[in-house]
């Protein structure tokens, strides 16, 4: 398994009665950038430790590049960590601290002089070696640390929620330049946050774990376009949830009843049958708004007429809630063409909203328990 | 120039203080060993150098070294034993935490008088511990714990050792532990992590243990009067003897200008490495702390 250079195995962790690894495994590959995904406290930053050293599994096992590693302590693990508040030696300058990992190794001192100064100049820290951590800005420590974590060649690099004590605009900066590093160095990122945009931005596959489970893996367009479940479709990204009922299989397609609407045509890849109860996600880009009733060229293609309640101008687009019946439909335009030209939806104004039967997803039958999950904050 | 004249107004009050009861009378002290004995046990009149001569008693570079390696001594054992614990206070939860420092307290409200003669009574020839090292066969028959250097030097521990552990506490509760799980995870083991990482950290503490408990332990005169022999003075107890029993004033004043002296020294040194360090981090202090652009 060369193409797996890490694998969690059943992993468990307990603390006092409460579970926070249930029996979790995923493989991470070679060289990508793997996040764990998930809200706080659903165990991410747990099993970050565990690959690190600095927490033991219950139960499971830990194999990096073959090896199992579930026992060694963190000195003598491949793996350099990022952590949250960088942990930078106060006492130490730049230099030093990014010294620091080959100082330990023994590495002589010409090979230390050309890798240390090698790092610092990757992340742009040239002309700051000689400064302490106290002495620099919340991004400048943030690159520190990513040099001190690299310049041994870890055969991981594990960050730790590294842009959540950056302001947004220096997150994105971060994220982009950490996306250049990765490519770089060719070093596989194991990502810990809690910020779904960080996550799907910069992944190869993202984790999202929920309550100590892994919920699902999947590229961030997997994640976004084919949630496995309620949560994982209202944790990535927004979405409006309805819950039906299947009126009749069509082939690939089926009649899906939901309270209020008209019988809407919708992809069955669920291979649902007739009398199954349903919970439908639709993106709030999947919604053609317009003013006028569009024509209907395709049976799959759905129509309801609603209400703007709402309206957001955004710039690149503009998010609209529409009422229809009981339901408060989230729908989002975006302004290809040159906005000042267009017709103008306003609050207020009837409007029709198409969506085609392709692009609506459907989810496992709706639970009692997606109740809180659905009562996700509506930005 | 307002600030300078402000500061200066604010800053009087305990410049004066300084000056009275501080700077005046140890210049006093100095001024005392140039004087004449009194054959009534006072200061005489005029100038006089007897007393300087009086100094070169053989007995003296003795009593110097001696108080100067017990003072040492005590004082660095007691940092090296302060270390770990303060480490582990910190580390302990808040409830533990608060049982053990109210154990490191507690003897401060017993008076220090008693807590020594509890030791003598501890040491006693015919004591339980005296009786079961012999007994157990650790210590010869013969071998006396109380009325030596040994003596002195496990009571100047034992009370110096929580003027140790207090400031070294106060820093490494303020230490970041995640620190030491970074190194580690640079590849160092645990102790590796705790020296380079730790003990760099509360080196500024260490720093102000040395001075807290090296200062009294050189100028201590009780504890090696009632648990040391006469071969264990220090050059506390020949003060206090030429106070009390001699009567001699000015030679009491030249001894406590040499413990001063002895005192200074190590602290002006310690100044002036600290001066040297400072000026190293000092050229990279002007550079602007945030936006730094090349």
């Amino acid at each position: 398994m060369s193409d797996h250079i890490l694998q969690f195995k059943n992993i468990s962790k307990r603390f006092g009665s409460q579970t926070v690894l249930d029996e979790v495994s995923l493989s991470v590959g070679t060289g990508e950038i793997f996040s764990l995904l998930g809200p706080s406290g659903c165990g991410k930053t747990t099993l970050l430790r565990i690959c690190g050293g600095f927490d033991y599994p219950d139960a499971g096992r830990v194999i990096l590049d073959g090896k199992d590693i579930t026992e060694l302590p963190p000195n003598k693990r491949e793996i350099r960590t990022v952590f949250q508040n960088y942990a930078l030696f106060p006492h130490m300058t730049v230099w030093d601290n990014v010294a620091f990992g080959l100082k330990i190794a023994g590495v002589d001192k010409h090979t230390m002089m050309r890798e240390v100064g090698k790092y610092i100049e990757m992340v742009q820290l040239s002309g700051h070696e000689g400064k302490k951590p106290g002495q620099l800005s919340g991004g400048q420590r943030q690159r520190v640390a990513i040099a001190r974590a690299l310049v041994n060649k870890p055969k991981i690099l594990l960050l730790d929620e590294p842009l959540a004590a950056l302001d947004l605009k220096l997150r994105q900066r971060m994220l982009i330049e950490l996306d250049t590093i990765h490519d770089e160095v060719g070093i596989t990122f194991l990502f810990v946050t809690h910020d779904q945009q960080e996550a799907m931005s910069i992944s190869d596959h993202i984790a999202v774990m929920h309550n100590g489970n892994v919920e699902q893996i999947g590229t961030p367009v997997e994640l976004y376009e084919a949630p496995k479940n309620s949560f994982i479709a209202a944790f990535i990204g927004d979405t409006n949830f309805f819950d039906g009922l299947v009126e009749q299989e069509d082939g690939d397609y089926c009649t899906l009843m939901i309270k209020d609407f008209p019988a809407l045509s919708v992809y069955n890849d669920k291979k649902l049958r007739r009398g199954d109860k349903v919970n439908l996600s639709i993106r709030p880009e999947k919604f053609m708004i317009s003013a006028t009733k569009p024509e209907i060229t395709d049976a799959h293609t759905n129509l309801l007429q609603g209400k703007v309640e709402e309206v957001i101008y955004l710039g690149a687009h503009t998010r609209y809630w529409v009422r229809v019946q009981d339901w408060r439909i989230s729908v989002v335009k975006q302004h290809f063409s040159y906005a000042l030209d267009e017709r103008k939806i306003c609050w207020g104004d009837e409007v029709w909203l198409k969506f085609e039967g392709d692009n609506a997803y459907m989810l496992e039958r709706y639970t009692e328990e997606d109740e809180n999950l659905l009562a996700l904050p509506d930005v | 120039m307002k600030s300078f004249k402000n500061q200066f107004l604010i800053t009087m009050p305990s410049f004066l203080w300084l000056v009275i009861f501080y700077a005046l009378p140890v210049f006093i002290v100095f001024l005392l060993a140039f004087k004449p004995v009194d054959p009534y046990g006072g200061i005489g009149g005029g100038w006089s150098l007897a007393t300087l001569r009086n100094l070169s008693d053989p007995s003296y570079p003795v009593i110097i070294w001696r108080t100067v390696w017990l003072g040492v001594v005590s004082t660095a054992v007691s940092i090296i034993i302060a270390i770990p614990i303060a480490y582990h206070l910190a580390k302990m939860s808040s409830r533990l935490r608060n049982i053990v420092l109210m154990l490191i307290i507690v003897p401060f409200w017993t008076n220090f008088l008693i807590r020594i003669f509890a030791w003598k009574v501890f040491l006693n020839p015919e004591g339980f511990f005296r009786r079961s090292l012999v007994y157990i066969g650790l210590i010869p028959e013969e071998t006396m714990l109380l009325y030596n250097q040994w003596a002195v030097l496990a009571v100047m521990i034992y009370t110096y050792l929580p003027y140790a552990i207090l400031p070294i506490y106060a820093a490494a509760e303020k230490f970041d532990f995640a620190l030491l799980d970074a190194a580690k995870d640079l590849g160092a083991g645990s102790f590796t992590a705790f020296r380079k990482v730790f003990l760099p950290s509360i080196s500024k503490s260490i720093g102000v243990a040395v001075m807290v408990v090296l200062i009294p332990a050189l100028g201590a005169y009780l504890i090696p009067d009632l648990v040391g022999g006469p071969t264990s003075e220090m050059i506390g107890d020949k003060i206090a003897q030429s106070v009390f029993t001699e009567r001699n004033l000015p030679h009491a004043s030249a001894l406590s200008a040499i413990l001063m002296i002895t005192v200074f020294l190590p602290l002006l040194l310690l100044m002036f490495f600290r001066k040297i360090c400072n000026n190293n981090g000092a050229e990279s202090e002007k550079v602007p702390r945030i936006g730094v652009k090349k």
